[in-house]
């Protein structure tokens, strides 16, 4: 018995296993279409800026596609978050929007457009500040320049500026950071 | 327990006990070496010669307690029936740091290499300390952090998958390759820690072609009663409190050793702020028993389980290259809390990792016996990120590890020959899965990993060198499950077949001056994160990719070291070595970031190119007086990407390192006294491929610190220690170049600590 003992333990542990069968995880977190429709508010053509990565972190490049905006309107912005990988499409802004205080977008124009493009906030989290899935753009003035659309999770939004908009002061982690070419005519 | 013999055999104890107490260093006789028998509560103390005689003993069974100012107790528990000579060996000047000669046989030491000990008093002081911080205060072993808890030991500027670290004769097998995993390992269910600079590859496998660290228990004696210690240990800086401790006993089964360990530390401080969610909380059990079948047969089994969970500083998790930037301006972390918390919140590890060995060695004589030794280990890793949508408590990373490894060997000699033979069949099973429930795409993919290796070694003595060969061929062969960009599943089989040799030479040059050498050549085939690693790796904050061509290494390395003991009051140990590796596998940064939605990310690629690594490590010991004494040490490495014409990343910088030490032995209110002061300067590391790198080496620093360390005996001469540490005494602001957290903050400030040991 002494000796069949350890002879029986190593018999159970000694299972190897001759395959692998990996299953492919559904990755809930991973945004594949970022999409940035504006509307304008006494009508006219909808303008669409969209960023498509298919392959996350992947080497394939981002199919960005940018727009022209009309000078001297108002547009009411609206961000859309989906990930077509998952099973069924998965609306990611309305996580973003769950976590509502734990997030905030943050709009910066550069170029020509720094002072021609401007963005305000036009939603609330439950504190009552802005998350920035919903805004309002206002151009004025021709020109071209670029458009950087940040996300940052778990920002610093009772920092100095940033409920204003300004990035500065929020720290956090970004999460989403997109740039677009675009032209006011 | 004690025996009264006073009235039953009073005719009868007329025994006499004498003898000689010795030095295990140098067989020098130690005079004022105390002997004390417990269960007379009687003693005596040797004279000049180390001579000691006891009379007027009854037979009976008696633990025999031998101290010394200096050196660990030691007890024995033995049968005495008649007047005898016994003569004692007491481990004295452990500080020295060198192997105790067991003449040639043994074939667990290596030849052209100095083993080198944590001594007793080290492992005692810096209790509470993880691993690999105790292993850096051997010369030339430095520590590769990610904050206060993440530490992997490097041994002359090797580590990670170069380096094997035996856990009680099992190569520990967890994964070694990411740069914050650290070993799965409590220094406290060792008795024995010690580590070969040397390339370790032919019995230990083709990982060890940078060193091992071996963690051992002693040999368990017969000794029905329990016997042990219990430690205590506390740091103000963390607020950590821990408790472990070791008992022994002899009983129906066998000897037995158990040990047990729990810590649990809070967020560190630098100078200026809480490094906040760093708190740490461990826990460690082991069982180990050894008994003998037949005369011939003795058989070992040795049980281990150990848990982790360590945070990770918040302000060091960040998103992209735009995050990363804003991070190294900071002077302060983004995240920083003012106050003090010992929850560990995300980011996070947790580890669980079991090992049960099985040893047998069968003696068909005293020189001739063949040993299989088996282990299997069970790893559970899950690495927690900072997560949108209630998704925290799930890993981003969780894989769980099986490994089995076989060792069989025969070892063959004579009692008068002058030589050794080992013959040893080695197979090693891995294998590696990703749980499912992550949420994300696994950044390194499931695989098994088979090894099947033959070495054969040869130690003989020839005209007064000490010479050891060593061959060893091994075949490996890798199933890989991947899963590609386009989220299919590619199933891959990849063969190696590689070799390695040693040859090591050991002279005593005269009864003070000893040398060796040792040269090896070894192939290292690449491993899985090395090949196949895809994905976002916060280790490195980036993108991590690895590279199917990849080459084996190929590793020449020549070591030569010196003990010499000058005048009884200098003892110099000076140890070189070049390392010459072909095809050297390491993580480039690529000149491209990879634009995702998440914003850019720096790539790192992994590939080959060929290098060199050479350098020295220095310790001289210096006694002014037996109570006054002097270390100083010093180590310096020099690397070089050879086709890069650059320096290698990650080398440590030169380090000096000097202490005074005092030792006052017994007064009316202890019985020994040791202070001492310490200094230590790390120098700027200037060799540094600039391009491949955040953000240049930090500048250098110099750090001083005091210990303080008290015996008592009590009164059945057991002994009580206390030891009190100031790490950092001056809370100098600083940034180690090994440390990934340099990037974000500062090293911990000023730590003070206390141990308190005593045994049963």
């Amino acid at each position: 018995m002494k000796i069949l003992f350890p002879i029986i333990i190593i018999a159970i542990l000694f299972v190897i296993s001759c395959d692998k069968n990996p299953v492919i995880q559904n990755e809930e977190e991973l945004i594949t279409e970022f999409k940035y429709t504006l509307v304008p508010r006494n009508g006219g053509s909808t303008s669409t800026f969209t960023f498509m990565d298919l392959d996350g972190e992947g080497g394939l490049p981002p199919d960005i596609t940018s727009d022209t905006l009309m000078s001297g309107v108002v547009y009411d912005g609206k961000l859309s978050l989906l990930n077509v990988y998952s099973d069924v499409i998965q609306n990611i802004t309305g996580e973003i929007k769950n976590e509502g205080d734990a997030h905030q977008f943050f709009y910066e124009s550069s170029g020509e457009l720094s002072d021609k493009l401007s963005v305000v906030y036009n939603d609330a989290d439950i504190n009552n500040n802005p998350i920035g899935i919903i805004t309002v753009i206002t151009t004025t003035g021709t020109g071209t320049g670029n458009l950087k659309i940040t996300l940052r999770h778990e920002p610093n939004k009772s920092a100095v500026g940033v409920t204003s908009g300004i990035i500065t002061n929020a720290g956090g982690e970004t999460d989403i950071e997109v740039t677009f070419n675009v032209i006011v005519q | 327990m004690l025996l009264s013999f006073s009235n039953i055999n009073s005719q009868k104890c007329t025994l006499k006990i004498t003898g000689k107490i010795f030095d295990q260093h140098d067989n020098e006789p130690l005079e004022y070496a105390t002997i004390f028998i417990r269960e007379l509560e009687t003693g005596v103390v040797t004279d000049t010669n180390g001579y000691y005689s006891l009379s007027e003993i009854c037979p009976g069974m008696y633990h025999f307690i031998i101290s010394h100012l200096g050196c660990e107790s030691k007890t024995q528990y033995l049968h005495i029936t008649t007047s005898t000579d016994i003569d004692f060996l007491l481990e004295h000047h452990d500080e020295l740091l060198q192997e105790v000669e067991i003449k040639g046989k043994d074939l667990n030491s290596k030849t052209g290499n100095i083993k080198y000990f944590l001594s007793k008093d080290i492992l005692f002081e810096l209790n509470g300390h993880n691993l690999s911080e105790i292993l850096t205060t051997i010369p030339g072993v430095n520590v590769l952090k990610a904050g206060p808890n993440l530490s992997k030991p490097m041994i002359n500027g090797l580590y990670g998958n170069r380096i094997t670290i035996l856990n009680h004769g099992i190569p520990q097998e967890g994964q070694q390759w990411g740069n914050d995993h650290a070993p799965e390992i409590d220094p406290n269910t060792a008795d024995k820690i010690s580590v070969y600079k040397g390339a370790s590859a032919i019995k230990y496998g083709l990982q060890a072609l940078g060193g091992v660290v071996i963690l051992e228990p002693n040999e368990l004696i017969s000794d029905p009663h329990w016997h042990g210690e219990i430690r205590l240990n506390g740091q103000t800086n963390g607020r950590s409190l821990g408790i472990n401790g070791l008992a022994k006993t002899t009983s129906k089964i066998g000897n037995i050793r158990l040990t047990a360990s729990y810590n649990q530390s809070g967020d560190r401080r630098s100078p200026d702020y809480f490094l906040t969610n760093t708190g740490n909380k461990e826990s460690s059990f082991s069982f180990f028993l050894t008994n003998n079948l037949t005369k011939k047969w003795s058989r070992k089994l040795y049980y281990s389980f150990y848990r982790n969970k360590a945070g990770i500083l918040r302000g060091s998790h960040i998103g992209n290259l735009t995050d990363l930037n804003e991070a190294l301006k900071r002077d302060t972390p983004f995240y920083t809390s003012e106050t003090f918390d010992y929850h560990i919140d995300v980011p996070r590890q947790e580890v669980d990792h079991h090992l049960i060995k099985f040893s047998n060695k069968y003696h068909f004589s005293p020189f001739k016996y063949i040993q299989l030794e088996s282990g299997f280990q069970m790893n559970k890793r899950a690495e927690f990120d900072i997560r949108r949508g209630n998704r925290e408590d799930r890993p981003a990373l969780d894989l769980l590890l099986f490994s089995q490894y076989y060792d069989f060997s025969l070892n063959n000699s004579y009692d008068n020959a002058d030589y050794v033979n080992s013959l040893g069949l080695q197979y090693r099973y891995v294998n590696n899965t990703n749980n499912a429930g992550t949420g994300i795409l696994p950044l390194i993919p499931d695989y098994l990993n088979q090894i099947v290796a033959i070495y054969c070694i040869r130690k003989s003595t020839f005209r007064g060198f000490e010479t050891e060969l060593g061959l060893r061929g091994e075949i490996r062969h890798y199933l890989v499950a991947r899963i590609t960009s386009d989220r299919k599943i590619v199933k891959e089989n990849l063969c190696f077949a590689n070799w390695a040799a040693n040859i090591g030479i050991k002279k005593s040059i005269t009864q003070n001056l000893t040398t060796n050498m040792d040269i090896s050549f070894t192939t290292r085939p690449p491993e899985i994160n090395e090949l196949f690693s895809n994905g976002l790796h916060q280790g490195v904050s980036g993108l991590e990719e690895g590279n199917r061509d990849l080459k084996v290494e190929q590793s020449f390395k020549i070591v030569n070291e010196w003990i010499g003991h000058f005048s009884k009051k200098n003892h110099i140990t000076a140890s070189f070595f070049y390392n010459h590796i072909s095809n050297y596998i390491y993580l480039q940064p690529l000149n491209e970031f990879r634009l995702t939605i998440r914003g850019a990310f720096p790539v790192f690629r992994y590939v080959g190119t060929n290098a060199f690594l050479s350098g020295t490590s220095i310790k001289i010991t210096h006694d002014f007086t037996p109570k006054l004494q002097w270390i100083n040490t010093l180590s310096y490495i020099y690397a070089r990407n050879i086709s890069q014409q650059t320096g290698l990343i990650r080398i440590p910088p030169l380090n000096a390192f000097s202490a005074i030490n005092y030792t006052l032995g017994k007064t009316d209110f202890f019985n020994e006294l040791k202070v001492g002061l310490e200094g230590g300067y790390t120098s700027r590391q200037k060799n540094v491929p600039e391009s491949e790198d955040f953000l240049s080496p930090p500048p250098d620093y110099f750090l001083v610190n005091l210990s303080l360390r008290l015996r008592y005996k009590k009164k059945n001469n057991n002994d009580v220690d206390f030891n009190v540490r100031i790490d950092n005494l001056f809370n100098k602001r600083y940034r180690d170049y090994l440390n990934r957290l340099r990037y974000f903050a500062d090293e911990m400030g000023r730590n003070i600590s206390l141990n308190i040991k005593t045994n049963f």
